[in-house]
């Protein structure tokens, strides 16, 4: 894949993403901190068709680029601090296991890591430990969100074909 | 796109994910936290320390505590012959007597309180306290003519220092008792003793006079929690308080009338006396009790304020920066609570029926 | 379903039953059931559960937080943007807390008594 192509479906995913971050964001679960990720599948989809550095950027730009069009600074701290978690594990294990690990199975992983990372900013910015006892319907709500994210990324990056 | 600022962009994020990582550290809490109980002093002892040290280490900290309090005991006791203030008290009148630093510091302290108090506080008091002591354990009430001998004998202005290590009472006969103040020095020298011994955080209970430092330590939370010290309430049994002050730093020392005292002949005389007029407090009040970030003062302004009654002291307290006071007094319908302004919001009550009034008195 | 998929399922799952094992760890303690609302780190309130008026009401400087406290506690009414604690529902048992994010606000119950004294001054 020739760089123009590579540099226009970054952009293409990045947009993506952030439109269907915007989407979600209209229609809350009914728990807080619950999210269906859809936009993750862009980064994921980035991860597996163009390599970790373009997965990163998907993801940092469109967790920047929300964020100036009218997210707040709080959710803005939370997203980064799943984000410094989830992609890091999720690069890691596509990585080292390139052919053992299926995608939704590293997908359900970066959703773990994302809501554990989110909660570790919420804990730093309230001052306590307590809000880690959201942790549990958070992460059955990951198990289930994360797998459907993991097979649609799948299902776009063998589309897209790169 | 390059691929060198792709590596920058996975870089920011690695370091992101350590910051949080630190994050995350942080809220696990290397402190061990160690407490221990014992009898100095005359009185039951309770230290907790907090450090981020091994328990081992703690313990060893606290074991020196404990015997800093037994060398001041040492020197401040007025049974014991040998002790310092009794070797001032033998020579009163008539010689200077060489004592330690600490014994220098409590006196010069006392002196200082016993100034502000213009002597409704005073170091010097021994005749006074010896008198009714022997007095009202036989049963019966000094005379006239025996108070104001010793009365006569109660002079803080007759007591002098030469820094760094002499004293002299220049009264014959007179005594100084350091009962308003020597357990004050005693939590104030503990605490600067923890401090030193990287002790972050501490409580320092000295029968019933607190002083704590670093507010107290939770397991797991970034932030300290203040420590909760109750105020005892003068009808219920020992432990039940009137009222809780929430304070991460300083000391709580209290004065009360219902603490110590002796019926005769129908009538209740407390521990506390009136030095000028040479009698056991009557008043109102029932307890005062101190919060300042000087336990040596807190101690002797709470016996001071005790003997002034609530009003002037109010008006005394205006003078002070950085203490405060809680004023527990008896009505006809029950106990009433005056407390400074600056306890506004960390002083609540404990009993329903207690109702808490703030007197701004800057 | 690759190799190694089963065994990265299984860590998840410690790590679920791990998150599960913190929620009575985080409401520890003897006594009687507390409702604990914290702002920016700094206790607001504290009182056990059973003493508390059924209304409580928060002002703080970035909004309104109003707690309901029959039959569990929730919060009823915020004037934060995205209403999340409210969406929080009820919670009935020690370690459960509500956060209002934009407030800084945390409710949480604990079984550590209000009453609990570190001293008493006398």
């Amino acid at each position: 894949m020739n760089r123009t192509r590579r540099l226009v479906t970054a952009a293409l995913l990045t947009s993506s993403a952030l439109v269907a971050g915007l989407a979600e964001s209209r229609f809350p679960l009914p728990f807080p901190g619950m999210r269906l990720g859809i936009a993750n599948v862009f980064s994921l989809a980035a991860l597996v068709s163009l390599g970790p550095a373009e997965a990163a950027v998907v993801s940092l730009g469109r967790l920047v680029m929300a964020f100036s069009l009218g997210g707040n600074a709080i959710a803005f701290a939370c997203s980064a601090g799943g984000l410094a978690l989830s992609l890091p594990v999720m690069t890691a294990l596509y990585k080292i296991f390139p052919k053992s690990l299926s995608v939704p199975a590293i997908s359900v992983a970066g959703a773990y890591a994302f809501n554990i990372g989110q909660l570790a900013a919420i804990a730093a910015i309230m001052r306590t430990h307590t809000v880690f006892a959201y942790l549990p319907p958070l992460l059955l709500a990951a198990a289930a969100t994360g797998y459907a994210v993991g097979r649609t990324a799948e299902w776009i990056a063998d589309r897209v074909k790169l | 796109m390059k691929k060198s600022s792709l590596r920058h962009f996975f870089l920011i994020f690695c370091s992101l994910a350590g910051i949080v990582g630190i994050f995350s550290i942080r809220m696990i809490d290397p402190l061990k936290t160690v407490s221990r109980d014992g009898i100095s002093m005359d009185t039951v002892v309770r230290m907790t320390a907090s450090a981020a040290k091994t328990e081992s280490e703690l313990d060893e900290i606290l074991e020196g505590a404990f015997g800093l309090l037994e060398e001041m005991e040492k020197k401040f006791s007025t049974h014991d012959p040998n002790s310092e203030i009794s070797a001032v008290n033998a020579a009163s009148g008539a010689e200077w007597v060489k004592i330690s630093y600490d014994t220098y510091a409590v006196l010069a302290s006392s002196i200082n309180a016993a100034r502000l108090a213009d002597g409704a506080f005073d170091p010097t008091v021994g005749a006074v306290t010896l008198l009714w002591q022997k007095k009202l354990a036989e049963g019966k009430i000094p005379e006239d003519g025996e108070i104001s001998e010793a009365v006569r004998k109660t002079d803080f202005g007759k007591l002098s220092l030469s820094a760094p290590d002499g004293a002299f009472l220049d009264i014959s006969g007179g005594a100084i008792d350091l009962g308003g103040v020597a357990k004050g020095y005693a939590s104030a020298a503990v605490r600067d003793y923890l401090r030193k011994n990287d002790v972050t955080s501490a409580l320092i209970d000295l029968g019933g006079n607190v002083a704590v430092m670093g507010g107290r330590a939770e397991r797991g939370e970034a932030k300290r929690a203040p420590w909760r010290v109750g105020i005892q309430h003068p009808a219920k049994p020992r432990g039940a308080p009137i009222c809780v002050l929430e304070i991460s730093e300083g000391a709580v020392i209290t004065a009360g009338v219902y603490e110590r005292f002796r019926e005769v002949q129908g009538r209740r005389y407390t521990h506390i006396f009136d030095p000028r007029a040479g009698r056991p407090v009557d008043g109102e009040l029932e307890s005062v009790t101190v919060v300042s970030n000087d336990p040596t003062q807190a101690d002797a302004l709470s016996t001071a304020f005790m003997v002034m009654g609530r009003d002037a002291s109010l008006r005394l307290l205006s003078v002070i920066p950085g203490t405060d006071a809680v004023f527990v007094s008896r009505g006809a319908d029950g106990y009433s609570v005056t407390a400074t302004a600056g306890l506004e919001g960390t002083l609540k009550p404990s009993a329903d029926e207690v109702l808490v009034e703030f007197a701004d008195v800057r | 379903m690759k190799r190694y998929d089963p065994a990265l399922y299984a860590i998840l799952a410690l790590i679920f039953a791990l998150s599960c094992a913190y929620v009575p760890l985080a409401g520890r303690g003897g006594g009687e059931m507390t409702i604990e609302v914290v702002r920016d780190g700094k206790t607001e309130f504290r009182a056990p559960l059973g003493d508390v008026p059924e209304m409580l009401e928060f002002r703080g400087p970035e909004g309104y937080n109003a707690i309901s406290s029959v039959e569990g506690v929730r919060m009823v009414s915020a004037d934060c943007p995205g209403g999340d604690c409210i969406r929080a529902g009820t919670i009935k048992n020690a370690g459960e807390s509500i956060i209002c994010l934009p407030h800084r606000l945390t409710v949480k119950l604990t079984k550590e008594s209000a009453s609990e004294m570190d001293a008493v001054s006398y």
